[in-house]
């Protein structure tokens, strides 16, 4: 393998076929050749046609089909909307739109969930009664069960806040909310206006139903998740619709796994008075004097958010 | 019949070592696609065209490789030389001929030099090194020839460039 200085633009091929040959002058050929021998036609390969096809070319139309199908089916899927399922998104479309007026609603909550989801999620639990409020994604949670009274939510700034009793409340800064909360969050998907959001990107949506009632017409949306992961906190939902103000009435979420009901929400609207904004807020539930643990007492706030949690459990 | 399989090997393991840049990895290349052509056999006349599409599947299957290999970076991998390698200690008692040293600093140079290159245009280098017209390369590739052309302007030129800073010795610009 020789060389001159400076190297040219000529000289590189003698020079690379210079070191093909050296450094295939180090294969043992002989047993190489013996070990294709024994393996032999046949051998057990993962089935190759195209082998000798350029991969980029290959590539280039497995791409090309691909964007070919997905226009056909996306094309195909616009115009195979029925009427029905059309106005079922142009339906949940408007009531998602119209929540974003940031309105007060009330709605009820009742919870059917496995008992051991109520020992690890404080929250989902709904007692005698539990109501929520909402408004964006502001909310407020009372639940009541006997004489015990739990109130929770988050506002303005995205903070969560908890009350067991109107001496004490505990603040949790938005990002450091306890996992309980975060599970149930998921669950409950207490921001209407995201769940509605949700429906339309992830949800196969039809029109169940339609019924005259005493405040007009109410029309039943069926919401079938697209996909079935057993990450998503629920795969059915069935929303009732108010068709003149576009106002959800009534909200059923189900999870269900392996063709069993594992958990079931279901939200009935009963108020949609206006709320102060205050009542939002962690210190309108709270007595004069009452003290707030945040995250300058930290190791306070978890002890408390312990008993809190062995109390209800 | 097999003659032509001995004959090719040696280049044909070196080329696929150079393309997929792991010598044990070549030889399981090499292997599978002569396999692939030998299950083939009655489609091709391999005594005659056995050696080009050797070097096609080889083509076809380091660009796959290379293609597929999602690498992961792991924090071992921080401290590993540029290259790939594992870090070396030299020797310095060890006595080497002049010759041989150089020999061997400069296939160190040219291993390194194909390594900074894309993988079509080292394809099409090699190819052409091992005596391909650009019309068979072309073919090889699937692309077409004013294009083989124009890897080959690139990479020799990239090739040369890298030679000149790389290398050693006074005879350096």
């Amino acid at each position: 393998m020789s060389f001159k200085r400076p190297v040219t633009a000529a000289q590189i091929e003698p020079l690379v076929r210079d070191y093909l040959e050296a450094e295939g002058r180090a294969v043992d050929a002989a047993r190489l050749h013996a070990e294709i021998r024994r393996r032999g036609p046949g051998a057990a390969l993962p089935p190759d046609e195209d082998f000798l096809s350029a991969p980029g070319s290959r590539l280039g139309w497995r791409l090309m089909a691909a964007a070919c199908l997905a226009f056909i089916l996306g094309l195909g899927g616009y115009l195979a909307l029925s009427p029905d399922q059309a106005s079922a998104y142009a339906l949940v479309r408007a009531a998602e739109s119209k929540l974003g007026n940031n309105v007060d609603r009330c709605y009820r909550i009742e919870t059917q969930v496995p008992k051991i989801w109520l020992r690890t999620s404080l929250f989902l639990h709904s007692g005698d009664e539990t109501v929520l409020w909402t408004r964006g994604d502001r909310f407020q949670v009372t639940t009541t069960e006997g004489e015990r009274r739990l109130v929770w939510g988050q506002d303005d700034q995205r903070r969560l806040w908890i009350v067991g009793e109107p001496q004490r409340g505990l603040q949790f800064e938005r990002g450091e909310g306890p996992n309980t909360f975060a599970r149930t969050r998921a669950y409950l998907g207490l921001d209407v206006r995201r769940l509605a959001r949700r429906f339309l990107e992830q949800f196969d949506l039809q029109i169940e139903n339609r019924k005259s009632g005493e405040s007009g017409d109410v029309v039943f949306v069926q919401a079938k998740a697209k996909s079935l992961s057993r990450s998503q906190p629920f795969n059915s939902a069935r929303v009732e619709i108010e068709l003149k103000t576009k106002l959800i009435r009534k909200l059923e979420l189900t999870r269900v796994v392996d063709g069993d009901v594992k958990a079931q929400f279901t939200f009935t609207l009963i108020d949609e008075r206006p709320l102060p904004l205050e009542s939002y807020r962690l210190e309108s539930q709270l007595a004069d004097g009452a003290e707030v643990l945040d995250a300058r007492r930290a190791v306070e706030r978890d002890e408390a958010l312990r008993q809190l949690m062995a109390e209800w459990r | 019949m097999d003659s032509w399989i001995t004959l090719a090997l040696p280049s044909a393991v070196a080329y696929a070592a150079s393309l997929s840049g792991d010598a044990g990895q070549a030889e399981d290349v090499v292997q599978d696609c002569v396999c692939r052509l030998l299950d083939r056999a009655a489609h091709y006349d391999l005594p005659r065209d056995g050696r080009k599409l050797l070097f096609r599947a080889i083509t076809n299957a380091c660009i796959n490789r290379h293609t597929r290999q999602r690498r992961i970076l792991s924090l071992d991998e921080q401290g590993r030389p540029p290259g790939g390698g594992r870090w070396e200690v030299n020797d310095t008692n060890a006595i080497m001929p002049p010759h041989l040293a150089m020999a061997s600093e400069l296939r160190s140079a040219i291993a390194a030099a194909l390594k900074q290159l894309p993988l079509r245009q080292r394809s099409a280098l090699e190819l052409s090194s091992l005596g391909y017209r650009p019309d068979e390369i072309a073919e090889m590739l699937d692309v077409r020839v004013v294009n083989v052309r124009v890897l080959l302007f690139r990479a020799r030129k990239a090739m040369a460039r890298f030679l000149n800073t790389h290398l050693p010795g006074d005879a350096a610009p």
